[in-house]
């Protein structure tokens, strides 16, 4: 009631106060002599502008139209089909967690992968109240990656812009780029892919403004996009290291050759400074907080949830593709199914590159980098063999060509005729450059050896699920919400059952209706509920049959899946969750030995 | 050197005229008293404030503070950011090449006057005359004073020794302040020039500097006043202090300086190399004699009488302070400096947002004001860091609740590395690679700087005028030039020239205008007038939207008495609408009635019994339903309840007790019923009011029954209940409630006005805004809170 009183209240203050504020507010004619010491012609007038609607530029309907495109894709593969994946799913989980969990906090955002992308989902998953699919069916994930990717396709089209391409090549290899099947899968799912590209291809365009012009604005601008890219994925080291090389030898070369080389030298170590700023410091800044908070610096290598720990204690069958390929043949096919001619290509950019003396072709290292880390990673056996990860290769080469395509005037030799503005051979060329990507990364993406990590989620979209993988991926959204259906209805109180929210945990925690009724790993009370749930007042523990040998409540408590005596634990299989999509649930009740 | 003649009453009255002028005929734009009435008012309104809310509050008075703080201090960084970024875009300088200053012929020259105050300089001597020899320009066209105090004997014999034909010696009488500006305004008494430009002593100038000053004024409107030209350190890579120093003059006058001009703000003049047209100078009243940082007060009353400052490119060599507590001395009367400028500015706000716009009234705080400010914030939150790492003192969290903790977080991280970033990107620019590197280690210097301003709060209040000089000549080699005072004097007296008496004019003009504005009525200030409309389709919005709640919701029912009820024998399934019980729970003082029915009508009399379930006193789960917020909202005191709290239950003629043995929340429109115990009830409403989605449920475990006679058997116990209807409001009604209030106001402001487009996005952008407000406040659920 007294409530309501402010509130009427407040709007009569508003309505009086907005009237005397108008009226003394609308322009009043000026009587056109000179405000003492005013020049002439400044009037105080109203500072709004009149809202203006101009065409929109061709940018604008690029970004529009990529972002519709991904996210109709996402909408169909995620809220038609229940095509979910896993990772992307747990992206939105973390957001989620830092708040709708039962103890939401910032650091529950996690240290095993870098935070931005879950950042970037936090805005979105508050909406979920009005739209639950953002979280159920983690949709906002393919929200921010549809946006991320539609920027960086804009990315790619403006750095052909400032290279002044001509147009038609232009918009056809950002349409190879846009249309990629890979391309539209990743801007569509959720994934971080996209977001890692939005950056690596922005320092790539900046980076090639720099090489022709040197300006200061360019390099910040390289720095800020690594430093952010940092924060994606961490493989961004590779490039910040490879733009850091670039950075320091075509700035010794490209400055006044009459000063001597250490000035030079000294010159460009400073523009290093510059570039390498934000991502040292967003790597050391992270690694302190990671280190603050979790007691570990570098989780993704050393957390037992990171890909390295994965590896081992699936004995490497997660991500081996299955193949008998060496696996230096696999990463070069995978390579390939992105751009088919990449080694044609490659002779040639070689060639015309030294000929030609371009410097530009240097800029391409943020894209080149990781894709190097990459390979060597996956050769040395510390990541999977995901097709995914050669992603970069995509806008690579695509640069490369469109470089190839676009010499500048003052280079020799001068640009054929062939190229010349309105030729259709330019535009073939850029044709035959961009095309077999699109078919290739379709062939790949349908082959269990090369895209495996595609495979399991797409087959049963167009055609019926056969493997067992297939099978899982297909049930993951309704197993999911059938675990979270049946606990549900058992009306426990808040804070009742510990669950790991690993691989399924996250999927039925989000879709629960009575989410605060789990006790979960990103709370800051789960690991002394863990180490004894009977002491903390936690009745239940939902445990998998399956937990890799990371799941937290089968590591601390081995055997409890079973139920009976644990240790001084007493325990008892309540219910059990039988699921074509998840591990097999059981919902366990612990009791001391001592009668209750 | 010849030494300007005066009699004595000429010397007198000329320096009552440099000290009392302003003050006497602009008193509010001056600095001889620091606060002015309604300052000292609204101090002291603070301070009692502050005082009450410690007494009555101390953390929420504390969490209000540090949330003011965060705010300020975010507006601040984000200002200098945006700054500075804009102007590595596109940096708004004025360039007059060599050639182009050169090719001017001398006889199209101005006669521009050159004040070089001086006090304690005289080791500096013999360079400052080199340096002003090397100046380009005409001589009979050049007007060189240097200004000397009466007392500084020293620097007079040094000067005097020194044989330069060509500038003149003025010799200030003693005066309270003794300040620069004093001495400035003296020697501005005697200047014939038609452009005025100081130079400290140390000073190297461009030697084309004047030249291109004058060309630059041919070129730019009449309404460009002052030229500030570019000042840099010759010595910047002596220590690490000077490194930091040099790069923040870098950042100064290369970037904020030019950012600031190019968005139409007030720009405050550096200390010298200000070249301003001499008439300007006279009509805004020179400079204050009692304000440290003169040149920043010039600046922004040259901005506020509607003339504009911008930034030359010609580079005014210096030398910084490579000591230690000289640099702190310089830095703290800086910063008072800024203080003080800000205090006499703001004397009247709203005067100084007529005439300086929006845009220029908020960079003016953020600036003039900020930047001391900021320094002093810095050392605030770096210091409740460091307590929070070290001692966990857990009042120090609880003064940064979520909303917030987030933003001051992100002032703390991003905030501080992006200021050093933007420190090593002006370093960066200077082409000088030590630069660079250490503007890593600037964070240091912010140190230095936290503990200058707190010096300056301090010399503000005690002594507010006070200059502390600062010493030069610290950097050892001069650079060109001769290093000792090898002077000769050139043979013969020197001969004193004089000067017409002076005679002190009327009101500096604008000054006046400017200080009169403080008046009501003069002219009155001027919102834009859609800002008017917004408030009062928000009001309208407002009182549509409480119109719906309190109608069609009707929350101002009232109910029916519990007390007397008692109640006879009653049927297992009682008609709907009967009154079948009195519920009564001590500890938050829940005393009501129980109807049959839970369908709206019920509901909104009292809590409904859900059919179907047994009756409370009986067997079996009982449930009952009802508003929290809705219609009275009987159940408003339920979240209150603990767990071991008895209910008494009045019912078919008996009594019942229960005790709660669960209080919780929870999603969904199903609620499970408990199959721990024999007999319970279970109480649901709604958590979070209206519009929100999820349930607040407490049961109560039976304990024991007298003379409860209820007839016929319980029915067998469903697993789970449906509830609806409880607390709703259909957030889609009320938001078409509000776009249609908005609307109405709006088509009324149309007819009037016929500007369509402005109205047609603030019509979504406000009830985009109200519908959010609705939803994240009321509805509840979309803020995190944490603790």
């Amino acid at each position: 009631m007294a409530i309501l009183a402010c509130v009427v209240a407040a709007a009569v203050v508003l309505l009086v106060v907005g009237n005397v504020v108008e009226f003394r507010g609308s322009p009043q004619v000026e009587d056109g002599t000179v405000a003492f010491g005013r020049p002439v012609g400044s009037v105080a007038t109203s500072s709004w502008r009149r809202l203006r609607l101009t065409r929109p530029s061709g940018t604008t309907v690029l970004y529009v139209s990529t972002a519709v495109l991904y996210l109709a894709v996402g909408a169909y593969l995620i809220l038609g089909r229940a095509s979910i994946v896993g990772d992307a799913e747990s992206r939105v989980a973390q957001a989620w967690y830092v708040v709708g969990s039962r103890d939401p906090h910032l650091a529950a955002i996690g240290f095993v992968w870098n935070p931005l992308p879950s950042f970037a989902a936090i805005p979105v998953v508050l909406f979920r109240g009005i739209w639950p699919a953002l979280t159920q069916e983690a949709f906002a994930g393919a929200i921010v990656s549809s946006l991320c990717m539609a920027g960086a396709v804009v990315q790619f089209r403006l750095a052909l812009r400032d290279m002044q391409t001509t147009t038609s090549i232009a918009w056809v290899l950002t349409a190879c780029f846009a249309l990629n099947p890979m391309t539209v899968y990743y801007g569509s799912n959720g994934m971080s892919e996209a977001m890692y590209l939005l950056f690596l291809v922005g320092a790539a365009r900046y980076l090639l403004g720099w090489s022709v012009t040197g300006g200061l604005r360019l390099l910040v601008l390289v720095a800020i996009n690594l430093g952010l890219g940092y924060l994606t994925r961490y493989e961004t080291v590779a490039a910040a290291l490879s733009v850091a090389l670039v950075v320091f030898f075509v700035g010794t070369r490209a400055r006044d050759r009459s000063r001597p080389v250490r000035e030079r030298r000294l010159a460009a170590g400073s523009d290093v400074v510059v570039v390498l700023f934000p991502v040292v410091i967003a790597f050391v800044a992270w690694a302190v907080v990671s280190w603050v908070i979790t007691g570990q610096p570098f989780q993704q290598f050393t957390s037992s949830y990171g890909n390295a720990s994965i590896i081992r204690a699936t004995a490497g069958a997660v991500g081996s593709n299955g193949s008998g390929l060496p696996k230096i043949a696999l990463a070069l096919l995978q390579t390939m199914s992105y751009a088919p001619l990449i080694v044609l290509v490659g002779i040639v950019v070689l060639v015309v590159g030294i000929r030609r003396r371009d410097r530009r072709f240097w800029a391409l290292a943020p894209l080149a980098g990781p894709l190097a880390f990459s390979t060597l990673a996956y050769v040395d056996g510390q990541t999977f063999g995901f097709l995914r990860y050669y992603i970069p290769v995509l806008p690579l080469y695509l640069l490369a060509g469109a470089l190839l395509l676009t010499p500048l005037p003052s280079m020799r030799p001068a640009s054929p005729a062939w190229l010349a503005r309105g030729r259709f051979a330019g535009v073939l060329a850029a044709l035959l450059i961009g095309v077999p990507g699109l078919v290739g990364s379709t062939l790949a993406m349908a082959s269990p050896t090369l895209g495996p990590g595609e495979q399991q989620y797409l087959a049963w979209v167009v055609g019926p699920a056969t493997t067992t993988v297939e099978v899982q991926a297909r049930a993951f959204l309704p197993s999911a919400r059938s675990i979270a259906g049946q606990i549900d209805k058992l009306g426990l109180p808040d804070g009742s059952i510990a669950l790991d929210t690993f691989n399924c945990g996250s999927l039925v925690v989000m879709n629960s209706e009575r989410p605060h009724q789990f006790i979960i790993t990103s709370d800051r009370d789960f690991q002394k509920v863990v180490a004894d749930p009977v002491a903390f007042n936690v009745p239940y523990v939902l445990v998998p049959q399956d937990g890799e040998g990371i799941e937290a409540i089968g590591v601390a408590h081995p055997g409890i899946y079973d139920g009976g005596q644990i240790a001084d634990l007493q325990t008892q299989v309540v219910a059990q969750y039988k699921t074509a999509g998840c591990s097999t649930y059981r919902l366990i009740r612990v009791t001391s030995d001592q009668a209750n | 050197m010849p030494v300007v003649q005066l009699t004595p009453d000429d010397e007198q009255v000329r320096a009552d005229h440099a000290l009392h002028w302003l003050a006497d005929q602009a008193p509010d734009l001056s600095g001889e008293t620091l606060f002015s009435r309604g300052q000292q008012l609204v101090g002291i309104g603070v301070l009692v404030l502050l005082f009450v809310g410690f007494v009555l509050s101390p953390l929420d008075t504390g969490i209000i503070l540090i949330a003011v703080a965060t705010i300020v201090y975010l507006c601040i960084l984000v200002n200098r950011v945006t700054l500075t970024v804009g102007s590595l875009r596109d940096p708004r300088v004025i360039t007059v090449t060599d050639d182009e200053a050169r090719d001017v012929d001398d006889a199209d020259l101005p006669v521009y006057t050159v004040l070089v105050p001086m006090y304690h300089e005289a080791a500096v001597v013999p360079q400052l005359v080199t340096n002003l020899r090397s100046l380009d320009y005409p001589a009979d066209r050049l007007d060189v004073k240097l200004l000397v105090e009466q007392d500084d004997r020293e620097t007079i014999d040094a000067v005097t020794a020194y044989a330069a034909d060509a500038f003149e010696i003025v010799v200030v009488p003693d005066g309270i302040p003794r300040t620069k500006p004093r001495a400035l305004n003296y020697g501005l008494t005697l200047a014939r020039g038609s452009f005025v430009t100081i130079y400290d002593a140390e000073d190297r100038p461009d030697p084309l500097q004047l030249r291109k000053a004058a060309v630059a004024f041919s070129r730019t409107p009449p309404e460009v006043g002052c030229l500030q030209a570019r000042l840099d350190y010759w010595n910047s890579d002596q220590n690490l202090i000077t490194r930091w120093f040099g790069t923040e003059y870098l950042q100064w006058f290369r970037l904020l300086l030019p950012g600031l001009s190019a968005r139409d703000a007030p720009i405050p003049l550096g200390g010298t190399s200000n070249h301003i047209r001499r008439e300007l100078l006279d009509a805004v009243g020179a400079w204050d004699p009692h304000n440290v940082t003169e040149d920043a007060d010039l600046g922004i009353r040259l901005h506020r009488a509607g003339y504009r400052c911008a930034v030359l490119d010609s580079v005014t060599w210096e030398e910084a302070n490579s000591d230690y507590v000289n640099w702190n001395n310089q830095r703290s009367r800086w910063y008072k400096g800024y203080l003080q400028t800000w205090l006499v500015h703001m004397r009247h706000p709203l005067v100084l947002l007529d005439e300086l716009g929006w845009k220029g009234w908020l960079e003016c705080n953020a600036f003039v004001g900020g930047t001391p400010v900021l320094s002093l914030l810095n050392l605030v939150f770096w210091g409740l860091t460091v307590a929070w790492f070290v001692g966990h003192v857990s009042f120090i969290e609880e003064l940064f609740p979520t909303l917030i903790y987030y933003p001051a977080l992100l002032c703390l991280v991003v905030g501080n590395v992006t200021v050093i970033y933007l420190y090593v990107i002006s370093a960066r620019i200077s082409n000088r690679p030590t630069l660079v590197w250490s503007a890593v280690l600037v964070p240091i210097y912010w140190l230095m700087m936290g503990i200058a301003a707190l010096k300056a709060c301090w010399q503000l209040l005690i002594t507010p005028s006070y200059w502390e000089k600062t010493v030069h000549g610290l950097a050892g080699d001069h650079g060109d030039g001769g290093g000792t005072v090898a002077a000769v004097p050139s043979g013969g007296d020197v001969v004193g020239t004089a000067a017409a008496p002076f005679e002190t004019g009327g009101p500096p003009p604008l000054a006046v205008a400017v200080s009169s504005r403080s008046g009501h009525g003069v002219q009155p200030f001027r919102w834009p007038s859609a800002v008017g409309t917004a408030l009062q389709a928000v009001g309208v919005a407002l009182l549509v939207f409480v119109l719906y709640v309190a109608v069609l919701s009707g929350a101002t029912s009232a109910q029916a008495t519990p007390e007397g009820f008692v109640g006879g024998p009653l049927p297992a399934r009682p008609v709907a609408g009967t009154t079948v019980a009195r519920v009564q729970i001590v500890g938050p003082g829940i005393d009501l009635l129980v109807v049959e029915g839970t369908a709206a009508t019920e509901l909104n009399r009292d809590v409904g019994h859900v059919p179907g379930t047994p009756l409370p006193g009986t067997l079996g789960d009982s449930v009952l339903v009802g508003h929290r917020v809705a219609y009275g909202g009987p159940l408003r005191h339920l979240p209150q309840v603990l767990v071991g709290d008895e209910v008494d239950v009045t019912v078919g003629g008996g009594r019942a007790r229960y005790a709660v043995v669960s209080v919780g929340t929870q999603g969904g429109r199903t609620v499970a019923l408990p199959t721990a115990y024999a007999g319970t009830l279970t109480v649901v409403t709604s958590d979070g009011g209206l519009g929100s989605d999820g349930l607040l449920v407490v049961r109560a475990k039976l304990v024991a029954t007298s003379g409860v006679r209820i007839a016929g058997p319980a029915g067998p116990g469903a697993g789970a209940v449906a509830v609806a209807g409880v607390d709703r409001s259909s957030a889609l009604a009320a938001l078409g409630w509000l776009v249609g209030g908005v609307a109405a106001v709006l088509l009324a402001r149309y007819a009037r006005r016929r500007s369509a487009s402005l109205w047609a996005t603030s019509v979504f952008a406000v009830a985009a805004l109200i519908a959010l407000f609705e939803w994240c406040i009321v509805g509840g659920h979309a803020l995190p809170i944490t603790f």
